[in-house]
């Protein structure tokens, strides 16, 4: 009867583990310009609630952003966070994201498939030494968790600027 | 037939009225409801799908130095709705709730005649034309359109007989107007311009004169000083002012002499915006009243409101 319980749990373990791994954009943060005062946040908030896998908005006056937290086991829609900012009537400035994948290489670029996703984001501008840590990536098949700037989609396919990375356990 | 007193009770009262009923519903007419100005519109954005309400309370008093000694009060609580149609369009419906009573001295003593009611309701569109969006900072330009439809009552009477045409809930014409308004707005600081025209038809033989303003506006932000984190409060403080220009009023198709003018409110105020509401108040004093014959003078507007983000 202990066994069966103690097997139960590993199995809710094994089963809850995918799930917050599939948690792929799990944060944005999107420059809103043209945002200067309280009345007319209310509406940049509202707009990004509505961004499929979205939990909470927080929108700072002071920075002329608004962050967005994917819930549990979800991904954000990257693609209509500008969209939700131009129907609250403001610009969208830069888009910082942190997004779980695996990096591989293709014809000399390095590639993020964003797992559990059709997504495919390629990695620009990268310093020598953050390449090297991503080919090692490459090798090992290991997931990561890498945060950066989303730069103009060249051929349907995002383009990241990653700031920072991080090897994420399965 | 009207008897003696009620014929100087006309002739005391008509000639002033048709200003200053014409300067209210003037200031009516751009109802602003976006976090904005207090007396007139702005270009700021309504988000897409998304409304705002607008409670407004006005108090209105006139009155002159004459034989008469006659003395107006208007008060008007009005609810103006505003719906985005998309990023550029947005919808405005404004009704107003009113209360007229005009006092005066006539050869049989003071009387005063009185009417409250629904007023004229007005409905514009504007599209933003102009947008130059930078960090914490945008300028906007956005014309707009409308027309006031005559849902007050126009011919209501009292015990004297038929309410002269000032006097009335409505004016009984369909009134087209238009006009354009430029905003910048930074974090600390708001500047709204605005130029708008009315087009005043005639009905029951009356027509109000045309009406022509510009609308001028300043908000700085007095707290707080520092922004803090998330989405603070601002508390405003707004000096606005309002030129308006009136044509003579038509009555039988000949021009009213004492009618029409030139005024120049100057109007220093208070607005409280956080994310979802917007409470305001202002006072609008007359600097300069250039009017036509015994028109009746403004002493003042109070203006009372709050916005509400749905």
């Amino acid at each position: 009867m202990k066994w069966r319980r103690f097997n139960s749990l590993w199995i809710l373990l094994l089963l809850l583990l995918p799930v917050a791994a599939a948690a792929e954009v799990t944060q944005a943060v999107i420059a809103v310009d043209g945002m200067s005062c309280p009345f007319c946040a209310f509406g940049v908030e509202k707009k990004l609630k509505t961004v499929s896998g979205t939990d909470k908005v927080a929108v700072s006056m002071r920075e002329g952003t608004a962050t967005l937290v994917a819930e549990a086991g979800k991904s954000l829609d990257i693609g209509q966070i500008g969209r939700s900012v131009r129907a609250a009537g403001f610009t969208p400035g830069l888009l910082r994201i942190t997004v779980v994948g695996t990096v591989k290489e293709d014809n000399e670029n390095l590639l993020l498939d964003v797992r559990h996703s059709t997504l495919s984001i390629q990695l620009v501008r990268l310093s020598p030494q953050l390449k090297q840590q991503l080919l090692d990536l490459v090798k090992s098949g290991a997931a990561v968790s890498l945060s950066g700037t989303l730069s103009e989609a060249q051929a349907d396919r995002p383009r990241l600027r990653p700031e920072t990375v991080m090897e994420v356990r399965p | 037939m009207k008897s003696d007193w009620q014929a100087a009770w006309f002739s005391l009262v008509r000639p002033g009225l048709r200003t200053v009923f014409a300067l209210l519903l003037l200031t009516v007419m751009a109802a602003p409801a976006v976090a904005a100005p207090i007396t007139f519109n702005t270009a700021l954005p309504v988000a897409r799908g998304e409304g705002i309400l607008r409670g407004q309370f006005k108090y209105l008093s006139a009155s002159d130095a004459g034989s008469a000694n006659r003395e107006l009060a208007v008060s008007m609580v009005s609810l103006v709705g505003v719906y985005g149609l998309s990023e550029k369009w947005a919808l405005f419906g404004m009704i107003p709730y009113l209360n007229k009573e005009l006092e005066a001295d006539t050869p049989s003593g003071r009387r005063s005649r009185e009417v409250s009611g629904l007023g004229d309701a007005r409905f514009w569109a504007r599209y933003t034309l102009f947008q130059q969006d930078r960090p914490g900072q945008t300028l906007r330009i956005a014309p707009f359109v409308g027309i006031e439809m005559p849902i007050g009552e126009d011919n209501e009477n009292d015990f004297l007989g038929r309410l002269p045409q000032s006097l009335q809930l409505g004016s009984g014409s369909w009134d087209p107007l238009l006009g354009v308004v430029t905003t910048w707005q930074t974090l600390e600081r708001q500047i709204d311009a605005a130029f708008s025209y009315k087009l005043n038809t005639a009905a029951n033989g009356f027509k109000f004169g045309d009406l022509t303003r510009f609308d001028l506006s300043y908000q700085h932000r007095i707290w707080p000083r520092e922004l803090g984190a998330g989405v603070p409060s601002f508390v405003y403080a707004v000096l606005e002012s309002n030129l308006i220009w009136q044509d003579r009023n038509e009555v039988g198709g000949n021009n009213d002499p004492d009618s029409g003018g030139t005024t120049l409110f100057i109007a220093p105020g208070i607005q409280w915006v956080s994310k979802r509401t917007v409470l305001e108040s202002a006072l609008q004093l007359p600097l300069i009243q250039d009017l036509n014959g015994k028109a009746l003078e403004n002493d003042f507007i109070f203006t009372l409101s709050f916005r509400r983000n749905f």
